[in-house]
């Protein structure tokens, strides 16, 4: 069952999996070639520290660019038809959802696969100073927790009936409102709410906070 | 015989200008059901109600043994569906589509979904998305047989294919119905059709189920009347009237349910004449219920 789930998923994905395992190559690749110095120079280090540091962001970028697409090509199909076909399907509706995250689950995966896969291939090439280390497992874990997140949001929000991501849209939106309205009225001193949404989900233990770190293949 | 549907007192509300409103229908097990109904009287959503699909607000439904929708998964692993509309995943293959199907059934019948293939016309590398209206009917009910199912939940399965396609999808119906005896509830607005292939009918209109009988009482206890001198009141009559028009002068046309050949004796006692009992072929006769059931009936 969820053979079939998953060939179904990543039929619908392929390209985008196919992509996304292609710019997973090229981005330590691109980072080390870009290296101005050479190994012997002493700004070497630093400048292979910078140079990872800014291959980070392009992971991060990879990571939720990938994670919208598999959330979204996980219930497309299903969602042009009315979810009928799913719906007449001799499975408890849980249990399709999961088979269904599960298999955007699996695929994330190998995109993160493939992040470790060519971090460390990059990584095994390149001439690397005695303080500096190579993480390409650590990098293919933290690729693949990270993507989870957005594309279980995302998973859920369309899950979710179109009534209750309305009600949750509109709750919201009512808050931000009322919120700017009373800091123009000048009840409270500045708009509270938006500043606190976004430091939930960036800050601390937010769901996004991970996204603020550095996703580093080479660190001390 | 036991249920294969049963229904009672169901009560659900879609949406603000509709709603089904206390139906109980019972589908007994091995019979083929015909479901009539115009087109919005409520059909599909009765069918998706009896898959789980949908919840009910209020009442009792339960299929095969299992009360929906709290037992759906196990009731529609014996249950083959196909909808009104094309359902299946676009951009699979024929072949995709029958191994995802597959994997979902214990039942599925291999060696009988490759000769269904076979005899569809249908080749395993053909895209969904390019198949026509007709092949993509031939597949939903190829999917639907070779699961081996002992209900047959088919939703207007042949409406808008050509006779030839049509032929060809009724014909496997009928095969594997005969073979298996299964219980097949099929719903339809082609009257005709439902005629040659239905053993009970029940007719939906306006989210009401307004007639539930055996195919040969609706075929033979409809009738139309051509009477004159009849009284404008009349007492409890051993019919159902359905409906009664004017044609000219004191000769009325009536609409009747339910009519025998010594029913003329009533009418005669009332001081009316009864000139000529019309039989009505399945349409008419459908057309006078829907015309009755939407004037409040004459009776």
């Amino acid at each position: 069952m969820f053979r079939a789930v998953l060939y179904t998923q990543w039929k619908w994905t392929r390209p985008a999996i196919m992509l996304a395992v292609l710019v997973a190559g090229y981005i330590p690749v691109a980072a080390l070639r870009a290296m101005p110095y050479k190994t012997e120079s002493t700004y070497y280090i630093p400048s292979l520290y910078r140079g990872m540091a800014a291959a980070s962001t392009y992971y991060q970028w990879l990571a939720l660019f990938v994670a919208v697409v598999v959330a979204i090509s996980a219930w497309q199909a299903d969602g042009h038809r009315q979810h009928v076909y799913a719906l007449s399907l001799p499975v408890p509706r849980w249990r399709f959802v999961l088979l269904r995250f599960g298999a955007g689950a699996a695929l994330l995966g190998v995109v993160a696969a493939a992040v470790g896969l060519f971090g460390g291939v990059a990584a095994a090439i390149a001439p690397l100073p005695p303080i500096l280390h190579a993480y390409p497992v650590g990098l293919a874990v933290r690729f693949w927790l990270g993507s989870l997140i957005p594309f279980g949001l995302i998973f859920a929000l369309l899950v979710s009936s179109p009534k209750r991501v309305r009600l949750v849209v509109a709750g919201v939106a009512t808050i931000v409102v009322v919120d700017m309205a009373l800091a123009a009225m000048g009840v409270i001193d500045k708009p509270v709410v938006i500043g606190t949404i976004f430091d939930a989900i960036y800050s601390g233990r937010g769901p996004l906070a991970a996204f603020l770190s550095k996703w580093m293949l080479v660190d001390v | 015989m036991s249920d294969a549907i049963a229904l009672k007192h169901v009560a659900y509300r879609p949406a603000k200008e509709f709603a089904i409103r206390d139906l109980t229908m019972t589908v007994q097990s091995g019979a083929i059901y015909g479901f009539l109904g115009p087109n919005g009287s409520g059909k599909t959503t009765t069918i998706k109600l009896i898959l789980g699909m949908q919840d009910a607000d209020d009442g009792l439904i339960e299929v095969l043994g299992h009360q929906i929708p709290q037992g759906a998964p196990q009731a529609l692993a014996r249950i083959g569906y196909v909808p009104e509309k094309v359902h299946l995943y676009a951009s699979l293959t024929v072949g995709e589509m029958m191994d995802h199907h597959r994997a979902f059934y214990g039942t599925w019948d291999a060696a009988r979904a490759d000769e269904l293939r076979r005899q569809f016309s249908l080749r395993s590398e053909q895209k969904i998305e390019r198949l026509s209206k007709g092949e993509a009917g031939k597949l939903m009910m190829l999917l639907a047989l070779a699961t081996q199912p002992e209900l047959l939940v088919l939703d207007e399965p042949t409406d808008g294919l050509d006779p030839v396609v049509r032929r060809d999808v009724l014909g496997a119906l009928v095969e594997y119905v005969s073979t298996r005896n299964a219980t097949v509830l099929v719903s339809s607005h082609l009257v005709h059709e439902q005629e040659r292939v239905c053993d009970w009918v029940g007719v939906m209109d306006g989210g009401s189920l307004i007639a539930e009988m055996p195919m040969n009482t609706f075929r033979s206890g409809i009738k139309r009347l051509r009477v004159s001198g009849a009284p404008p009141v009349l007492p409890a009559a051993p019919f159902t009237l359905l409906g009664r028009t004017t044609t000219a002068g004191t000769e009325e046309e009536w609409g009747v349910r339910g009519w025998q050949p010594d029913m003329g004796a009533w009418l005669t006692a009332q001081g009316a004449t009864l000139r000529e009992v019309i039989d009505l072929d399945l349409e008419e006769s459908f057309v006078e219920l829907l015309s009755s059931a939407r004037t409040g009936g004459a009776s």
